[in-house]
């Protein structure tokens, strides 16, 4: 360019000049607009868009969970209600099977009795509801003598079935052409002892 | 400085700074759009994560009561399948009528069987009934035995047996039967 003997002289108008300048870079900031636009706007809107619009799964699940709750949260009070009557029963039941064998303890009483003793009255009380109560025997009877009455109550005794055997009063008595002696026994048995002794007679 | 000059030219300034302003714009937007989302979403999944631990440990709470519960009522009922079958206070005609025929099956002549008030504040539900009747002394034997064999939720609370006289071996009956009934109708 120094050896150049003829210098150049542009000889396009300055306006023109500087319109082709603002034309060039309206283009290239266009480019660059565009530019920015792909490689930053639309992969952030896309990122924004799909975070904004993504579904964990977790809201499904929790439906799911509060479902189920709710389900169970309802069955409990019916389970707890049916759970509440079935012991109720089972109570009972219990209850039922701690039963006084009144038979057997009549059976007791008619063979110590044998031939001689006659009863003219029999009052027993049993062990009330819970089977915990005591459970009281009274015996009216006839015997030919004294001896046989007392022999009666001895004999009651010797079985060990009950807790307490009491002769409480003897009498002399006529019956029809007859002259006996009248007696009376309270006999007292725990219900423990009577549901021992129906235990041993089930085994 | 030609360069320079030619690039911050004052006609081209404006160009500058609506291009620059149109890509920043474009760009900030982006990137606040997209932050802004990614920690609204991030708060939501830590809010929906804590929602469901606290849901699960609710459930997980519940389905262990409630399989607590269920194996206790399924061991209650299995116990009581070979169990006495309670009966409920609505039977009360069938089952006086029941007895009756039991009694009048072993000649006990009945003269009254009657449903005394029920027994609600004990720790279980009994029907009481007072029967009074008449028979030998080995017909009512035969009954406390089929009363044993077949009414086990009946217990005999009070017997009383008076002989009618010496020669003969009949006898007046007076019982009062307790009735153990189904608490689930005991109310009713």
């Amino acid at each position: 360019m120094k050896n150049n003997p003829f210098p150049f002289v542009n000889l396009v108008p300055r306006e023109q000049v500087l319109q082709r300048q603002q034309s060039q870079w309206v283009t290239r900031w266009f480019i660059l607009v565009l530019f920015t636009t792909f490689i930053v706007g639309l992969p952030g809107l896309y990122i924004g868009g799909s975070a904004a619009l993504a579904d964990s799964g977790m809201s499904t699940q929790i439906k799911d969970a509060n479902i189920a709750h709710a389900k169970h949260e309802l069955e409990i009070p019916l389970l707890r209600s049916r759970l509440e009557l079935l012991a109720a029963e089972q109570e009972v039941l219990d209850l039922v099977e701690n039963r006084i064998e009144w038979r057997d303890v009549f059976s007791l009483l008619v063979d110590s009795a044998g031939n001689d003793v006659r009863f003219r009255g029999l009052s027993a009380t049993g062990g009330g509801i819970e089977g915990k109560d005591e459970i009281e025997i009274h015996l009216d009877g006839l015997a030919p003598s004294q001896t046989i009455a007392r022999a009666f109550v001895v004999d009651l005794e010797a079985t060990r079935v009950f807790d307490s055997v009491e002769l409480i009063e003897t009498l002399r008595e006529q019956v029809n052409d007859l002259e006996l002696i009248r007696f009376r026994v309270m006999i007292k048995v725990s219900s423990k002892t009577v549901a021992q002794e129906g235990d041993s007679d089930g085994n | 400085m030609m360069a320079t000059k030619q690039l911050f030219g004052k006609h081209l300034l404006k160009i500058h700074l609506v291009g620059g302003l149109v890509c920043l714009t474009i760009g900030g937007s982006a990137v606040y759009f997209a932050g802004n989302s990614i920690s609204k979403r991030r708060g939501l999944f830590l809010s929906a994560r804590h929602e469901l631990a606290s849901t699960k440990s609710l459930l997980n709470e519940s389905i262990k009561q409630r399989s607590s519960l269920a194996s206790r009522v399924q061991l209650y009922e299995n116990d009581a399948q070979n169990q006495l079958e309670l009966v409920s206070i609505k039977m009360l005609n069938a089952r006086t009528a029941e007895i009756v025929e039991l009694a009048e099956a072993v000649n006990i002549e009945i003269d009254s069987l009657q449903p005394r008030d029920r027994i609600l504040d004990q720790r279980v539900p009994v029907q009481p009934l007072d029967f009074i009747g008449s028979a030998n002394a080995d017909e009512v034997f035969a009954f406390l035995e089929q009363m044993n064999e077949n009414m086990s939720d009946i217990h005999i609370q009070t017997i009383d047996l008076q002989s009618d006289s010496i020669d003969s071996s009949r006898v007046q009956i007076h019982m009062q039967l307790y009735w153990f009934i189904d608490p689930a109708d005991a109310d009713s």
